[in-house]
């Protein structure tokens, strides 16, 4: 099934070539920030290209890593680069390149440290796909841990947040989940003398305890990552701060990876010894979503709304990692797929009206009346956000929120009051901005996008559609 | 028919939608009445309604977990249903064409003519996930229909919710039973402990969705809207789908037993306080909605009570409902579009073709409710259908027969409206006259009397200082006690949380002391660091400690 190309190899390090051109520019030069820009979405759209010839070469399924490629990194120790992807992990790769390409699109109209910006941002690129498509436990560590370095960077380089103080916490925090999972890889290691693939962690045997330990460890390592409670706080205060729409995504990928860990461990890889924890992380998650969207709703910040709406579909999809079956995983992925499209393109048209109205000097009541570009764009994605029938997220959703229902009607109900909250917040934050203006026209001209902005919008609107239409419109077999 | 219809107005509807004009907006959309017209009738005059048609199947979702078809298949049963919302579609569309001031008619006919489609998905849905479909896709398009901001929040919010219940229910029964077919229903009723819970759902997202009495206030806030806008959102949108929705799941609600007096209830208590909301409201707009409240309220009624009949009780109601409108906004084009029911009276002077025209209309329902109740029709819809024809003759007496209270302007333009207006409502009741030959008869003879006798003498006068009283005109009780019952509590509850926990409990307790504790660290390792005899002691005691917790570490 292996093609002649190293497409997996390819995928990883095209973000990071497209880094050394932007890194090789001169910023004093005035074509600089439109060349750089260019650059950045020339490396986004190849590698959405590569992915989607990589599904060619996969058939449908999960869990069975068909495209697969292994790089030796040191001989003595002996370390192997290992990558391979099934569909799902080649879905969350072309939600997440998407969800970049939509962010990213703004980003010409930033011109302060555009240029660190760009080039961190594909530097996670290649991290996170590393991590996406990392089939051993050591790469699989190495690149969990390398995207803080470019995390922190775009997080430091946006300059918004005033806490610094926040900064510090969220890194330390996330580091110290990264440490955990080095712990975890050390004592498999140890126990090895080799590095072993993901699906192989389950024939390690160790003592009870020594199980425990080991699994409590990766979980808490993967639960920094997401904003659950109670740590849910510093993630929150670094987040809802970001006002770059490009650092706004590619902060609020970050629990994705969290999220990608459990999937790659849960369910069949546990071992029933650490299986306990399942209801522990379930009444978390579940209280975690009805917390963050009712901060969500009390809140006046349309970052945080944004912020508690993402967490809370996050938390959603968690709990649908924690059934007992593997069965509704691709729904998982299709669902993910859209989600990530629909959140990119929110905080991307958010984070462009926001920042308008503080050129401005504007209020947020009636921006829309003056944006009828912007409006019909978010109109469009905020309808698909709160579920109605736009995106592959609907159908997805109503089988991943029925396998819930069987599995424990009582948290799966409150996990719908969270989540019509937060989609209800959402909404009404919309309306706020949709209401008639109370300034002159005059106060608010040329705000709305360009023309091509407008069709780009469309067009990744189109491609949410046309997922509903078809959820499996990419994959063949 | 339905494959043909529908594969002939989507591209009509595209064509509406892509080919905005801003000139001759009026012209564009009379082609496009026309157009419209022409499709369901070729539509009808080739395919008609045959009985048994070859069906449009499309395999939509084919995957391990879930498959769902998407079927359009006509069944002569659904006749009268098409037909009721093809001239229901029909009358609004001719409106947005030729009356009524509208900014983007082609806007309107093109949502018109999909929410069309849309409903013909929905009642010819064959299994549970298309009606689902149907159902927020008709959601959508309202949303796109409303252009009055406080209207559309309500109405998206409410049907929101609606949508998700009804999404919760059909879920629960998808994993329960492993179909998504409706004829698994009554299977499911007798062997599923969830049944009940499935039927709760699907009744509130029903209620929800047409507006019932309790989720009402969505509906009645749709008074701000262009008249063509409020039609279609009335006789062929969200109300008409959750009525619909509930009739297909009838088999499970009948099975169940309790469901039935509670949706009886349910609707009995929407008539009774729309008819009463119509008699004490001063807006005619919002009398208007009152009245579909209350023919909404009957539609329920009959599906508690006779479900059955659901399918020809419905197009009689969609006709008299329509009638019924346009009855009550034709004063209101008379008067300058001035909607306050206190500023008329006396109408009749100026009026007098359009006020015989009215009376004949609403006189020529009687016989299509009678034709009901010699089908033997429960008598408690019996009554509340002839509570709403009383109060619908008092109402047009207080305009047309009243005291005469406008204002010298109104007076002096008040005349009859123009024949455009009068055409939908001169042809309806030639409709109503047509089809209901059969059903005179002396008991509906007599109640046109009673009727005629309302009309004159207007016997609910007391209740007209109402009208003036500011306080009933602003009181909102269903919307105070959703706040103070929901939205005040989950406010309180979101700040108290987010103060106890995130402020006092993880950033002044929890974050406070980690923070104290690495200064005491830090404040350690500078003792121990610093050139201190005791130093060297403390460094050695760390070293010891750190190999038992590893020999213990080990141990363990």
């Amino acid at each position: 099934m292996n093609p002649n190309l190293p497409y997996l190899l390819l995928i990883a390090l095209i973000p990071l070539v497209g880094a050394a051109f932007v890194l090789c520019g001169t910023e004093n030069t005035k074509k600089f920030i439109p060349n750089a820009w260019a650059v950045a979405i020339l490396t986004i759209v190849t590698d959405l290209i590569l992915i989607l010839r990589a599904f060619y070469h996969i058939k449908t399924g999960y869990g069975n890593m068909q495209l697969s490629e292994t790089y030796v990194w040191w001989e003595m120790p002996r370390i192997e680069l290992t990558f391979a992807v099934d569909s799902f992990s080649l879905l969350l790769l072309l939600g997440v390149f998407l969800a970049v390409l939509v962010g990213m699109w703004f980003e010409k109209n930033y011109h302060d440290t555009c240029k660190p910006r760009i080039v961190f941002a594909l530097f996670f690129l290649t991290s996170l796909s590393g991590f996406f498509m990392a089939a051993d436990v050591f790469s699989f560590f190495i690149f969990f841990l390398i995207m803080l370095l470019p995390l922190f960077m775009l997080i430091g380089l946006s300059g918004d947040i005033k806490k610094q103080a926040a900064i510090f916490r969220f890194m330390l925090y996330n580091l110290f989940g990264a440490m955990l999972l080095f712990a975890a890889v050390i004592i498999l290691y140890n126990h090895q003398n080799h590095s072993i693939l993901l699906g192989d962690v389950s024939s390690v045997k160790l003592r009870e305890k020594g199980e425990i330990t080991l699994w409590l460890t990766i979980f808490v390592a993967f639960l920094s990552r997401i904003p659950i409670w109670p740590f849910h706080y510093w993630i929150a205060s670094v987040n809802a701060a970001l006002k770059n729409p490009l650092v706004f995504v590619v902060a609020n990928l970050m629990p994705l990876t969290g999220i990608y860990g459990f999937i790659r461990f849960w369910p069949n890889t546990v071992p029933d010894t650490a299986a306990f924890c399942l209801y522990f992380l379930e009444i978390i998650g579940v209280i975690s979503m009805f917390f963050i969207a009712l901060i969500g709703v009390i809140n006046k910040d349309i970052n945080y709304k944004i912020f508690a709406f993402v967490t809370v579909y996050y938390i959603f999809f968690l709990l649908g990692i924690f059934l007992p079956t593997d069965q509704f995983i691709l729904n998982l992925g299709f669902s993910l797929f859209a989600f990530l499209l629909i959140f990119a393109a929110i905080a991307s048209l958010t984070a462009y009206v926001e920042n308008a109205l503080e050129r401005e000097n504007l209020k947020p009541l009636g921006i829309f009346s003056y944006m009828p570009r912007v409006s019909l764009c978010l109109a469009v994605f905020i309808l698909a956000a709160v579920g109605l029938p736009l995106s592959a997220m609907f159908v997805n959703n109503f089988v991943v929120f029925a396998a819930l229902l069987d599995y424990n009607i009582i948290s799966a109900l409150l996990a719908l009051v969270a989540l019509s909250l937060a989609a209800m917040s959402l909404l009404r934050e919309f309306f706020l901005r949709k209401s008639p203006a109370p300034y002159p026209a005059d106060t608010a001209r040329c705000l709305d996008i360009a023309p091509p902005d407008l069709c780009f919008f469309l067009s990744a609107a189109a491609v949410l559609i046309l997922s509903f239409f078809n959820p499996l419109w990419f994959l063949r077999g | 028919m339905f494959n043909q219809l529908v594969a002939a107005l989507i591209p009509l509807g595209l064509l509406a939608f892509l080919f905005q004009k801003n000139r001759m907006q009026r012209t564009w959309a009379a082609l496009l009445f026309v157009a419209f017209f022409s499709v369901v009738a070729f539509s009808i005059a080739s395919f008609g309604f045959e009985s048994n048609p070859k069906p449009f199947i499309w395999k939509w979702i084919v995957s391990p977990v879930i498959n769902v078809n998407l079927v359009l298949k006509y069944s002569p049963d659904l006749d009268g249903v098409a037909a009721a919302l093809f001239l229901a579609v029909g009358v609004a569309l001719f409106y947005n064409s030729f009356c009524f001031f509208e900014k983007e008619r082609l806007k309107v006919a093109g949502l018109a003519i999909f929410l069309l489609v849309m409903m013909i998905v929905l009642i010819s849905a064959q299994n549970m996930m298309q009606l689902l479909v149907a159902a927020c896709f008709i959601d959508v398009l309202a949303f796109y229909l409303i252009n009055d901001m406080p209207a559309k929040q309500k109405f998206v919010f409410f049907n929101l919710l609606a949508d998700m219940l009804l999404m919760t229910a059909l879920a629960l029964f998808w994993i329960k039973s492993s179909s998504l077919n409706f004829n698994a229903l009554p299977l499911f009723a007798k062997n599923n402990p969830y049944a009940s819970i499935v039927a709760a759902f699907l009744i509130l997202a029903a209620m929800m969705k047409s507006g019932l009495f309790l989720f009402h206030d969505a509906f009645l806030n749709l008074k701000n809207l262009s008249f063509q806008r409020n039609m279609l959102l009335i006789t062929s949108a969200t109300p008409l789908a959750g009525a619909f929705i509930l009739y297909k799941f009838m088999p499970l609600m009948v099975a169940l037993k309790w469901t039935e007096p509670l949706i009886f209830f349910a609707a009995l208590f929407t008539i009774l306080w729309a008819l009463v909301g119509t008699l004490i409201v001063n807006n005619m707009h919002v009398r208007i909605l009152y009245f579909n409240m209350c023919v909404y309220g009957l539609l329920f009624a009959c599906l508690a009570a006779q479900y059955k009949t659901f399918l020809t009780f419905l197009p009689a109601a969609l006709m008299c409902s329509l009638v019924t409108t346009i009855i009550l906004v034709l004063p209101v084009i008379a008067a300058s579009n001035d909607a306050f029911l206190s500023h008329y009276g006396a109408f009749f002077n100026k009026m007098k073709f359009t006020a015989c025209l009215s009376l004949i209309a609403l006189c020529l329902e009687i016989p299509v409710w009678y034709h009901f109740v010699t089908l033997n029709l429960n008598l408690w819809i019996i009554i509340a259908l002839a509570l709403r024809l009383i109060v619908l003759a008092h109402i047009l007496g207080c305009i047309y027969l009243g005291k005469k209270v406008a204002d010298d302007k109104v007076w002096s333009l008040l005349r009859n409206p123009h024949l455009f207006y009068l055409i939908p409502l001169i042809l309806l009741s030639a409709a109503l006259l047509i089809f209901n030959t059969d059903a005179f008869s002396c008991y509906a003879a007599a109640f046109t009397g009673i009727i005629c006798l309302v009309f004159i003498s207007r016997p609910f006068r007391f209740l007209n200082p109402c009208l003036s009283n500011s306080f009933i005109q602003n009181a909102q009780p269903v919307m105070k006690f959703y706040y103070f019952l929901l939205v005040l509590p989950l406010t309180v509850m979101g700040r108290v949380l987010w103060i106890l926990i995130d402020f006092l409990l993880i950033e002044r307790t929890l974050l406070y002391a980690l923070q104290r504790i690495v200064s005491l660290l830090v404040c350690c390792s500078q003792k121990i660091h610093a050139q201190l005899k005791i130093g060297g002691v403390a460094f050695v005691l760390c070293g010891i400690a750190v190999l038992l917790l590893s020999f213990f570490a080990k141990e363990w």
